[in-house]
């Protein structure tokens, strides 16, 4: 089972930063990971945090997911985010599966994976000034942060596709182009969908702007219906 | 028994709104209540206090109309809970009363969790803070005898020592040596978190109290006291709210904090011997069992995190008041020369030390006056030194009256 946040029941462990404690039980020396894909060639340290980070940014994927599937106003895109969160979620599991199978520790959060995340979780928390925004706006910036996270996947996906390539061929480098190609139509799917989605719905309110009237009302009347029932908690 | 608050019942935000008469309880016997209920009602006020402050915090960083709104509900049932907590201190407590129980708060909380923290560094910072306020305990406690011809013993009575620590005039660091490392969300054990929350807000009260009190006083000596050690609890804030994970969401933040009021008052309730002191323990458990339900519902929706993902199964292990004289001892025999070097610790007197000593000291030092004008007054300091001689031989009574 996949696991979406990193906590001691889960057995994390990190290398901590200069400016992070962490108790000696938990901690990854700097050296640790050395034998991580050795048949590669490359750096298994480096390697190890960068695995680190890109499992952890599907991870929060997976919370952002989550709150726009409860706040979209649209129920298409409701329904839309529900299906990327379980295909995220299974990413997560292909990401988990390359690293234990490398010979590292999908528990490990690295200081590349703290990094990731605090960017991650500032995209969620921009989403707390949607108060200035009409539900037709929120519902705009909700797949704009979906794209920007949906961009940072393809990039993870990108590198992975880099480093397969630099691997002395072998066992590590034939799971790194197999997790590459479980991985790869996901990511471009999610942000392709992301891009297409906001044209679709720019054209279709600069074009025609008593649709987007239409849209608005009825956005506005679900909107309030939610707010009269306490919210869709659900989505 | 293990208790999860998740899993509890509690009450409704609806239900928890309290009259005027039911905010002004009444205050405890000063002369009848036990050391350590003094001390669990000011901890309690400081912990309310900052979810208080906190509170507001977040407000101010959003604009979600449901957010605010169910931070808004919340933030003023604790304040009613505040109200209940901090109006048990009778009026017929002094100021410095109150102030010995600050200090007393600030000892044995401090070494109680100092001894169950897991985390090495942590619990160093800690032992750090925790020679420095039984350092203020000493000097109030002179303080009180000069001004109001009391002592100390008649408010902790024989559960704390007091006698020097690491003293105050040596607490006084540059700013930038007061900062310390942070915990990491993913690994740190519940309890750490939950005690730095603690200690943070345990602090930040006492920091707000001297702010506000200190001018309360015509004698320049207690006016110039409180000042002095109000800027060393600016330090130990400093410190202390280091340890937090600064990665945590604002709804993360929110939860946990809920999450300890219902440790503490879980905590307190198990302990406190007041029956009808208790009573508002466990009222108030179930008031914030309530508040936590809101807040997780807000974590689900705005943070698109479910509760269990970030909090334990259960509880820790209680939180308690206790005498902690020999770990105190040990700790003061092997630290009380310790100093900080930006986020570590040092035994040496560096040159950043020296020069902020030399500066904030160079006009007098109060914290030392208030012991010279008691041996002037009554022939020696004040003392309550329950298990033998001071552990450190240069700050026994006679010692120490030599080398001032």
């Amino acid at each position: 089972m996949p696991v979406t946040v990193v906590r001691p029941e889960t057995g994390a462990v990190i290398r901590p930063g200069p400016m992070v404690t962490v108790s000696p039980l938990r901690e990854v020396a700097e050296d640790d990971y050395g034998d991580l894909a050795r048949d590669t060639g490359l750096h298994g340290p480096f390697l190890a945090d960068q695995l680190s980070a890109f499992v952890a940014h599907e991870r929060k994927r997976v919370s952002l997911l989550r709150t726009l599937r409860a706040r979209a106003d649209n129920p298409g895109l409701r329904s839309r985010y529900g299906e990327l969160e379980s295909e995220t979620f299974q990413a997560i599991g292909i990401w988990e599966r390359l690293i234990e199978s490398l010979g590292g520790n999908p528990q490990y959060a690295s200081p590349a994976g703290r990094a990731v995340e605090a960017l991650d979780t500032k995209t969620v928390e921009a989403l707390l000034l949607s108060g200035s925004a009409d539900p037709e706006t929120f519902d705009q910036t909700g797949l704009r942060a979906f794209a920007a996270a949906a961009t940072q996947s393809g990039l993870n996906v990108r590198l992975l596709a880099a480093l397969a390539r630099g691997a002395d061929k072998g066992t590590s480098r034939d799971l790194l182009e197999s997790a590459l190609r479980e991985l790869e139509p996901t990511a471009r799917g999610h942000a392709d969908w992301a891009g297409e989605k906001l044209e679709k719905i720019a054209i279709s309110h600069a074009k025609h702007p008593a649709v987007r009237k239409v849209a608005q009302a009825a956005e506005r009347m679900t909107a309030k219906a939610r707010s009269v029932l306490g919210g869709d908690r659900d989505g | 028994m293990s208790f999860d608050p998740l899993h509890e019942k509690g009450i409704a935000l609806d239900d928890q709104v309290r009259n005027w008469s039911e905010l002004n309880v009444a205050p405890y016997d000063r002369n009848e209540v036990d050391p350590y209920t003094r001390c669990r009602v000011i901890a309690m006020n400081g912990i309310e206090v900052e979810s208080i402050l906190f509170s507001h915090q977040f407000n101010r960083h959003t604009d979600v109309s449901e957010v605010k709104e169910v931070l808004a509900e919340s933030r003023a049932l604790e304040q009613q809970q505040q109200k209940v907590v901090n109006w048990l201190i009778p009026g017929d407590e002094s100021t410095l009363e109150v102030t010995l129980g600050y200090e007393q708060v600030a000892v044995d909380l401090t070494a109680w969790l100092a001894r169950s923290e897991p985390d090495p560094y942590l619990k160093q910072t800690y032992d750090f803070g925790l020679v420095e306020d039984f350092d203020h305990l000493y000097r109030y406690a002179n303080l009180y005898e000069l001004l109001e011809g009391r002592t100390a013993e008649g408010i902790v009575q024989q559960l704390t020592e007091v006698m020097p620590g690491r003293p105050t005039a040596n607490e006084h660091r540059h700013p930038r040596d007061n900062i310390r490392r942070h915990l990491d969300a993913h690994t740190t054990d519940p309890r750490s978190r939950l005690h730095a929350i603690t200690i943070t807000a345990a602090e930040q009260q006492t920091m707000n109290f001297y702010m506000n009190i200190g001018n309360r006083y015509m004698e320049p000596l207690a006016r110039s006291l409180y000042a002095e050690i109000a800027m060393v609890e600016e330090e130990h804030v400093t410190q202390y709210e280091s340890m937090l994970d600064p990665a945590e969401s604002w709804f993360e933040q929110l939860v946990q904090h809920e999450y300890n009021e219902c440790y503490m008052y879980y905590s307190f309730a198990a302990q406190e011997p007041d029956r009808r002191i208790r009573d508002i323990w466990e009222l108030h458990l179930a008031m914030e069992i309530g508040q936590l339900q809101a807040a997780t519902e807000l974590l689900k929706r705005y943070d698109g995190r479910e509760p269990e993902e970030i909090l334990p199964t259960a509880l820790p292990e209680p939180v308690r008041f206790e005498p902690n004289k020999e770990y105190v001892r040990d700790i003061l025999a092997d630290q009380v020369d310790l100093t900080s070097l930006g986020t570590g610790y040092v035994m040496d007197s560096h040159r950043r030390f020296q020069e902020r000593q030399a500066k904030v000291n160079a006009g007098g030092v109060p914290s030392e006056q208030v012991i010279d004008d008691h041996r002037q007054r009554f022939g020696t300091d004040y003392r309550l030194e329950t298990e033998g001689p001071h552990p450190v031989e240069r700050l026994r009574a006679e010692s120490y009256a030599r080398s001032t």
